[in-house]
């Protein structure tokens, strides 16, 4: 089911009727959204006006994404996606002064994922966040992700960090690419695809948990320890998760 | 709980030797501690009786109440009732103290325990151990000082009730205070389930004050030399592992 619900300033939900599916939304009163979509092909445009704080929270299952982020100046946004076998397109344009955006991307991938994120810093003093934590459980993920930062913007602070964990047998890739063409800015970035720590496991089993248990402990660590997630947010990633390690 | 080791040998996935021969019985209600310098296999033997991966069993058994569990997986033996408190216990970030206590505490049980009694448990011994409540809420081991993570390897003790405790450098990071309550914690643990059985590695005879010690073991190259009381513990502490006394005083260990 494909759906958006739109949380306010005053934390009032409403669940608005727009053709979500290929669409510009630029926030206004809004103040979270959470977005939901299966088995979709998604072209979204958001827009955060100038010194607004705004969420997007984002559930893909089998989906292809084509996402743009527009911030303005001094404008902060949060991004939380779980995404399911979803491949895509992400970009986001920090157009104004001292914009801020967070981008915490978790998935689990059972066939070959493609993804591509680029953050284009425009304005000085700009600030990104990227955590994608991907775990395979069949086919090859190729995630290619750019930090991108011209000549004339200084001042800024530009981080990327990706893990795949593979527990099959494809090949895997991360592209971590920092074009950074400025010399007064703070950039970073990680780079990881391996297996779960043989100590991690054999710790967690010692203490009485089957190895399924302790697989999904780990994974749910994984994927969403760095999101601080609300509590509907967390039943729904949590249960898709289960589902999928399930089957 | 009577454990039964005998003649233990063990390997490295690239085959090196580090039991050998070991043999040891530890029977139901008794505090066996192990000493030896670095290196001689302690640390290895805590990670084979919980049947880690990283270790192959070449020869000897390992008998629980005079059945072999060298066939049961780690999380078998530990429902079991083995309990291993770790040298230098891992962090989990994203899965709370919480959340992971309770499941690990409804794998040995029946009937899945409540979450109001399990709280009261919990609250009770962190206050035992003089932790703070937020302990709780926060993610295993994650931006636990030394001495924190030593004391959040007891409380798991506790709401585990197992009745095979190894306490793997327990000493290790932690300050006398600190010492102090976790042994007075575990003390109590065998008063109140007197056939638990305690193995206790150490470097040094502090720890051994503080619990109702019945043995003292000194290893040396993968196997137990030297048998004797606290006072033996008290010898090692004075002269050390290389002086000619002790190496003199080593005797045959059956």
């Amino acid at each position: 089911m494909n759906k958006i619900i739109v949380t306010d300033s005053n934390e009032e939900n409403r669940i608005e009727k727009v053709p979500f599916l290929s669409s510009n939304y630029t926030f206004q009163d809004a103040k979270r959204l959470f977005l939901s979509f299966e088995k979709e092909k998604v072209n979204l445009d958001f827009s955060v006006p100038e010194e607004t704080d705004a969420e997007v929270i984002l559930f893909g299952e089998q989906s292809d994404l084509e996402i743009s982020y527009h911030l303005g100046k001094g404008s902060h946004l949060i991004v939380r996606c779980f995404a399911l076998s979803t491949k895509g397109t992400i970009a986001c344009y920090l157009e104004g002064e001292k914009a801020s955006f967070t981008y915490h991307y978790a998935a689990i991938n059972d066939c070959d994922v493609s993804l591509k994120t680029a953050v284009h810093h425009l304005a000085p003093h700009s600030i990104s966040n990227m955590y994608q934590h991907v775990v395979v459980l069949k086919g090859a993920t190729t995630l290619d992700v750019d930090g991108i930062v011209p000549k004339d913007i200084n001042a800024c602070v530009c981080n990327q960090d990706n893990k795949i964990i593979n527990l099959g047998t494809s090949d895997c890739t991360i592209l971590p690419n920092l074009r950074i063409d400025n010399y007064d800015v703070v950039a970073n970035h990680a780079a990881f695809i391996g297996k779960f720590s043989l100590d991690e496991l054999f710790y967690l089993m010692s203490r009485g948990l089957d190895q399924t248990t302790c697989y999904q402990l780990l994974i749910q660590s994984f994927l969403f320890g760095k999101m601080s997630l609300r509590e509907e947010e967390k039943q729904l990633f949590y249960s898709s998760m289960t589902k999928v390690m399930e089957v | 709980m009577k454990i039964e080791i005998n003649n233990l040998t063990v390997v490295t996935k690239d085959k090196k030797e580090i039991l050998k021969d070991f043999s040891l019985t530890i029977k139901a209600g008794e505090v066996h501690a192990l000493m030896g310098p670095n290196g001689t296999g302690k640390s290895t033997l805590s990670k084979v009786l919980l049947g880690s991966p990283e270790y192959e069993v070449v020869k000897g058994d390992i008998l629980v109440d005079g059945k072999s569990i060298l066939k049961l997986s780690t999380d078998e033996r530990a429902k079991l009732g083995f309990f291993l408190s770790f040298q230098s216990p891992i962090s989990i970030e994203g899965v709370t103290n919480t959340e992971f206590l309770k499941t690990a505490i409804n794998t040995r049980r029946e009937e899945a325990i409540g979450l109001f009694p399990f709280m009261q448990e919990m609250r009770q011994a962190l206050k035992d151990l003089h932790m703070d409540e937020d302990m709780m809420l926060r993610s295993i081991n994650q931006d636990f000082s030394g001495g924190e993570r030593k004391k959040n390897e007891i409380l798991q003790m506790k709401l585990l009730q197992p009745s095979f405790i190894i306490l793997d450098e327990l000493d290790s990071g932690l300050d006398v205070d600190s010492l102090r309550i976790c042994c007075e914690n575990i003390a109590t643990y065998l008063k109140e389930h007197p056939k638990t059985s305690v193995l206790v590695i150490t470097h040094y005879p502090r720890i051994l004050e503080y619990l109702p010690l019945n043995y003292v073991h000194r290893m040396q190259a993968g196997r137990i030399v030297e048998t004797g009381d606290f006072s033996l513990a008290q010898k090692i502490e004075k002269e050390g592992y290389l002086s000619e006394n002790a190496i003199g005083g080593v005797v045959s260990h059956e």
